[in-house]
């Protein structure tokens, strides 16, 4: 572990796999019908085809919740663990098996509520994976109450008067962790940004964090119901270094061109408007990896016994 | 520079690749000594594996042999095959044991550079033999008397591209006259990296001979460009050469076009006047006059081409687009080199 | 000369030491040295550094630190006394002992607060700093009378030390020095080799130059010279040099040294008094080995970050103490539930809350058992030597990679702090787990391959080609699959439960020490074996029918303990942790809170065991432990 990952049992083998989609297809999903939640898994689908990742080398891990849900779905390696504590586990898998492509998904309940601790800490270590956060405002699979990104005044279960507190801002929360070095909002309505972002992510070296705009057509189906009509509500941020999506130019026609490694830009693109932004808001590839920064030589146990000897003898008697 | 810190400095710039390697070869003796102390019949090792491997805690604890009987243990493997497997874990053993010497080739003078490079790699390509043989193994299809049990040297030529992209890095420590740089192409491919270490009168820029779009080319007399033949993906060969030899950079992550990739550091102050081992006179020049026509390349030329070039930046893309894309490209481009 | 004798029925000595007719020497099989100073002052590496010499010249010995509760207490208070506590003898020791023979006190507070504690022997010497009765502060001057008053309530020979005034000789400071005098004195009245002193001096400050340790040599030569001259009696305690090659250390270094000797590679951690000195000591070495000390942002984080790696690879493992095992409960249950293998160490300290952080207690084993939500079988198990420390991890890690599951390994502050000479681990490369290998899977095959007459199913790790699938904490079927019907969670619970009868049914029942029938059978755990034995073999000394029986294995419980205990008239637990007596105000048999192993062993075996258990913050005396089981066997025949 923590060393390079690689064996050369596997050497002698030339892997000539070809994989389509239909090979990353785990259970079938039992999100309600409408959930965001199948737009996102399509595209993470489309990503592993398009990148033709070895599904034995692949692992999503979750926590607890309607999102959490998604490893089930996908035919990779899945760890399906504790509420707000898929990213601990994650950097656990990376700090062991560092060649392994890990993908966490978590819901705004599991990252920015119960987990949020871990979500500040998994920013600094800035271990390569792609943190999702797949937010539709609300706990669903307990049934509709308030989260931390509930918009104020809108009712839950918890709170039917409508919640007290302004929601919680994700991607500034996260812009201000030291060592961010990949943010960016998506919308899973808008398939081909979705992707787009997710590639992004995936190929961004260190802690790639997404948050996706996500529906709940039971419990926050009203929250992105104007944006997903009116497009006027949506900005872009386009720059070459981010994403530009030319067939989304006649639809979406806010565009901001906001270069990615801008961060004072980024936090101040960042703040609650009006208008929902989409796009990297910051990416930085300069900043050291977790699982790079704890490197060290393999040993073998022959090795270790000797090691282990001379210290004893520091101790001897 | 005496040669010994140039050695160092080599073995230093090769210090990531080594490590990679070691990695890779350390990994593989920890697999296979897993495999074989999981698949070994009990009966047969009778050295006590399975009471070692619960540790001296359990003695009077626990019963050792009923503890292994209700274990789901892989079954054991055949002796026959498992001899096998224990060759391959000793060749591999050998190989994480040695040290820096194992990466530093020594040309004996007046032999072929090519010579020297490919015994090396063929005596290390024994473990690769050896971690075929393993691997077969691991995925129980090692035949019990098949031609795979073969755990002779391995020659570069027979290494498949997974083999090449984890090759052992190699200094190599050679007179100038026998530097010909032509021994080294075949190697170049996957993830070799060499560090030539070059004593004694050389030509001045033999390794240009050594130039393709995919590999990273140095020669330098100090330590300039060695970090970035570090971090080069692909085939990277570098040389440790006299004040007097050309000083270069051919980094292919520099562009698309030669001139874009090729840094010129420096250029001999005299022409050369006589032949260095079997390089004429002529041949020299011709090494000098290729690297300068490289990295001269007017620039103007190729942004247009590149610019001529780029993709259309997508199915509907404006015609607004277009230009800004054509711009920026023309932006970048004058930036690099 | 110096030396005052106040008690006045030393009158023998003094007049012994008048004649000048050389040292008297009290010879004797084992005793006790306490050295006390204030924070800062150096005392616990006087005590180390005699503590190994005493080890190394054939003693026998147990070491226990002296901390006080805060980082910088204040000076000449009774509870900021920091230092060591050496019990040596000619025979091996296995405990911490009674009380004090001899101490070492830099000023009357501290000492006062050591006989607060009990700790001193009546007739104990007590070597007292003087410099307090001449100090410029009246207040410390009058608390200094004060204080000799009430030592003179004592029954000690009181023999005051001008250290710093001696050490004034040598060194500026004597904040940095004075516990080098001591040594020197120690060194002496108990004769130890000075060539052995300055090699062990030298290693204790061998980062910091020669200069320092020439002064330490020249300080502890001082001393030495200085009991010497004014000391009438030496104290001789017969070595016998071992031909067994030993290590001394304490227990969170074992525990450091056997995670890596068992071929972990990662330790998750937070954190947490007393758990953490283990951490330091990986940290310090983990990287050479290849291994990695991974500080987590909470406890919580830690096993997960610990379980992930499991997950996917090695068996890593996690080190913690009470508050921090509470917080990781809900992973531990997911480990269980997912057949993840884990080890965890917990060095238990005084509990509920925040409790005693630097104290010794065993009151973790019920939550080790009981504590996670649900049902989740898994492994408990006690080390009850240092030596232990270091030689259950690989055994632990063991049985984490074979039963895929939870390894809990319960030791305590005492032990953590403790330091005892132990024969040399014979390392071997088998203790250290392979990697798991990635051979591809049929994809008729089910991650959770359940063996049904043992629950038992091989490991799977990511990279694994075929075997592709997602472990998850919902109830789920052998597929991994969630299943929320009646027969797959009553399936998926057998299996994991199953694998404790296995792990069971390979145990041997623990060995009784002395006769396998009798009066009374002592039970224990972990620490207190030393005690416990000791006070066994005093009671057997004196003719008592008294055995006792030491608990390894927590859960699963070793086989045969029923029929154990049916041999013995009485079985009486002796543990640190809270029970109420049998005769406390409204505590009958029925609603009697007994200590926790009794609990375990009585739902066992269905046997009236019986249970003797004090929170001290200390760990118990055998003296104690003997008065006792003296009064149980009074009480008559109970079972």
């Amino acid at each position: 572990m923590t060393h390079y990952g690689c064996s050369l049992l596997g050497c002698g083998v030339i892997d000539e796999r070809h994989f389509d989609m239909d090979d990353y297809q785990g259970a079938i999903a039992r999100w309600c019908p409408g959930c965001g939640d199948h737009s996102i898994l399509t595209a993470v689908q489309r990503l592993l085809e398009e990148e033709q990742l070895k599904p034995e080398e692949t692992v999503l891990v979750s926590g607890i919740g309607c999102s959490s849900r998604f490893p089930h779905y996908v035919k990779t390696y899945g760890f399906h663990g504790l509420h707000g504590r898929a990213l601990p586990v994650a950097i656990g898998i990376k700090l062991e098996r560092p060649e392994l492509h890990v993908f966490v998904t978590m819901g705004d309940g599991d990252c920015c509520s119960i987990g949020a601790g871990h979500w500040i800490h998994a920013t600094r270590y800035n271990a390569d994976m792609v943190a999702m956060l797949l937010d539709n405002n609300m706990y669903g699979l307990t049934k509709g109450q308030t989260s931390p990104t509930t918009p104020l005044r809108f009712p839950s279960n918890t709170q039917p008067h409508g919640s007290y507190l302004r929601p919680l801002n994700p991607l500034t929360a996260t812009l201000g962790v030291t060592n961010a070095s990949f943010v960016a909002q998506t919308a899973e309505w808008i398939p081909q940004h979705l992707f787009e972002t997710l590639k992004a992510a995936y190929h961004h070296k260190g802690f790639a964090f997404i948050r996706i705009l996500q529906r709940c057509p039971v419990y926050t189906s009203k929250i992105y119901e104007d944006a997903v009509r009116s497009p006027d509500l949506i900005e872009m941020l386009i720059h070459d270094d981010g994403i530009h999506i030319p067939d989304l130019d006649q639809i979406y026609k806010n565009q901001v061109i906001h270069d990615p490694s801008n961060l004072n830009e980024a936090y101040r693109l960042a703040q609650d408007s009006d208008r929902m932004r989409i796009g990297i808001f910051y990416r930085n590839e300069g900043l050291p990896r977790y699982e790079e920064v704890r490197r060290l030589p393999a040993r073998t146990a022959e090795e270790r016994v000797k090691l282990l000897n001379e210290e004893l003898d520091r101790y001897a008697v | 520079m005496p040669s010994d810190s140039r050695i160092e400095t080599a073995l230093r710039a090769l210090g990531e690749p080594i490590e990679r390697y070691r990695s890779a070869v350390v990994t593989t003796v920890e697999e296979v000594r897993g495999f074989l102390s999981s698949h070994a019949r009990q009966e047969d090792t009778g050295d006590g594996t399975a009471t070692a491997r619960l540790g001296v805690f359990a003695a009077g604890r626990i019963d050792v042999e009923r503890f292994t009987s209700v274990l789901a243990d892989e079954a054991p493997e055949e002796p026959e095959r498992l001899r096998k497997v224990e060759q391959a874990y000793e060749i591999l053993r050998a190989i994480s044991a040695g040290g820096d010497s194992s990466f530093h080739v020594k040309v004996k003078s007046g032999t072929r550079l090519r010579d020297a490079v490919a015994a090396r790699w063929a005596e290390l390509g024994r473990g690769f033999a050896a971690a075929r043989l393993a691997g077969l193994a691991t995925v129980g299809k090692l035949s019990a008397n098949g031609a795979e049990g073969e755990l002779e040297p391995l020659g570069f030529e027979r290494w498949n591209p997974t083999e090449r992209q984890l090759a052992p890095p190699l200094v190599i420590e050679l007179e100038g006259a026998d530097l010909h740089a032509g021994d080294l192409a075949e190697f170049l491919d996957g993830n070799v990296k060499m560090v030539l270490v070059v004593n004694g009168e050389m030509a001045p820029a033999p390794l240009v001979r050594l130039i393709t779009p995919s590999t990273f080319v140095l020669q330098t007399a100090g330590a300039t460009g060695l970090d970035r033949f570090a971090a080069a993906q692909g085939p990277a060969v570098a040389a440790l050469v006299p004040a007097s030899a050309a000083q270069f950079i051919h980094d292919p992550a520099g562009g698309t076009s030669p001139g874009a990739r090729l840094e010129l550091i420096s250029l001999p102050a005299e022409t050369p006047k006589s032949a260095v081992g079997g390089t004429s006179v002529r041949q020299q020049l011709d090494e000098l006059e290729q690297l300068k026509t490289l990295a001269g390349e007017p620039r103007a030329e190729v942004a247009e081409a590149e610019a001529a070039a780029a993709p259309a930046a997508g199915p509907v893309a404006s015609k607004v687009d277009k230009l800004a894309a054509w711009l920026l490209s023309q932006a970048d481009l004058s930036n690099v080199g | 000369m110096a030396t005052k004798t106040r008690a006045a029925s030393k009158k023998k000595r003094r007049g012994k030491a008048a004649e000048k007719e050389g040292p008297e020497v009290i010879r004797v099989p084992e005793t006790t040295v306490e050295i006390v100073s204030d924070s800062g002052e150096g005392a616990q590496k006087c005590g180390q550094i005699f503590g190994a010499v005493c080890a190394k010249m054939g003693n026998g010995a147990w070491t226990v630190e002296i901390i006080p509760a805060e980082i910088q207490p204040p000076a000449r208070s009774k509870a900021g006394g920091s230092g060591n506590r050496i019990r040596f003898g000619t025979e091996e020791v296995t405990n911490w002992g009674d009380a004090t023979n001899l101490v070492v006190a830099f000023n009357e507070q501290v000492l006062l607060g050591r006989i607060e504690l009990g700790a001193l022997a009546e007739d104990a010497i007590v070597l007292l700093e003087n410099q307090w009765a001449t100090h410029p502060d009246e207040d410390i001057r009058k608390e200094w009378e004060e204080g000799l008053k009430e030592l003179s309530k004592h029954d000690y020979r009181i023999i005051e030390v001008p250290m710093e005034e001696e050490c004034l000789k040598i060194v500026d400071d004597t904040r940095r020095g004075k516990n080098m005098f001591a040594l020197g004195m120690l060194a002496w009245i108990y004769d130890r080799d000075q060539e052995l002193i300055r090699g062990q001096i030298a290693h204790q400050f061998r980062k910091k130059g020669e200069d320092i340790y020439q002064r330490n040599v020249e300080l502890m030569e001082a001393g030495y010279a200085w009991a010497q001259k004014n000391l009438d009696f030496r104290i001789e305690v017969p070595t016998v040099p071992s031909d067994v090659p030993k290590v001394v250390m304490n227990g969170n270094e074992a525990v450091g040294m056997g995670v890596i000797a068992a071929g972990m590679e990662l330790c998750s951690m937070y954190p947490i008094t007393p758990a953490t000195s283990a951490s330091h000591y990986l940290g310090d070495v983990f990287e050479r080995f290849g291994g990695v000390v991974h500080q987590a942002e909470d406890e919580i984080a830690a096993v997960g970050v610990a379980i992930g790696a499991s997950y996917s690879g090695k068996v890593a493992c996690t080190i913690t103490s009470g508050p921090g095992l509470s917080l990781k409960q809900e992973f531990l249950g997911l480990a269980v539930m997912l057949e993840v293998p884990l080890v965890v160490v917990d060095v238990q300290r005084g509990g509920p809350s925040t409790g005693l952080p630097t104290k010794a207690e065993q009151s973790d084993l019920l939550t080790a058992c009981f504590g996670q939500h649900g049902d989740a079988p898994h492994v408990v198990m006690a080390a009850a030597t240092i030596d232990e420390c270091f030689h259950s991890m690989i055994t632990a890690r063991r049985i984490a990679e074979a039963f895929k599951t939870v390894v809990i390994v319960l030791t305590d502050a005492n032990l953590a702090t403790g330091v005892q000479p132990f024969v040399r681990p014979q390392v071997d490369a088998r203790w250290q787990q392979a990697p798991i290998g990635l051979a591809p899977v049929p994809e008729d095959k089910p991650p959770y391959d359940w063996d049904p007459r043992t629950g038992l199913a091989q490991r799977r790790v990511p990279g694994q080609p075929g075997g592709m699938y997602t472990a998850t904490g919902l109830a789920h079927n052998e597929w991994s699959k969630v299943a929320y019907d009646p027969d797959s969670h009553q399936r998926g619970c057998q299996m994991r439960s199953r694998k404790m009868a296995v792990l069971q049914s390979t145990l041997k029942p623990p060995e009784i020490r002395g006769d396998d029938s009798g009066d009374l059978l002592v039970v224990g755990w972990g620490s207190t074996r030393g005690a416990i034995e000791e006070a066994v073999d005093r009671a057997r000394a004196e003719g008592l029918s008294v055995s006792s029986c030491h608990i390894t294995f927590l859960s699963p419980l070793p086989p045969g303990l029923k029929q154990m205990f049916s041999r013995f008239d009485r079985v009486m637990t002796v543990e640190i942790n809270y029970s109420d007596e049998p005769d406390d105000p409204y505590v009958t048999e029925e609603n009697r809170r007994r200590a926790q192993l009794c609990r375990l062993l009585r739902e066992a075996t269905l046997v009236d065991v019986d249970c003797w258990s004090r929170v001290p913050g200390q760990p118990l005396r055998p003296g104690k432990i003997l008065k006792a089981i003296k009064q149980r066997l009074e009480m008559g025949v109970q079972v």
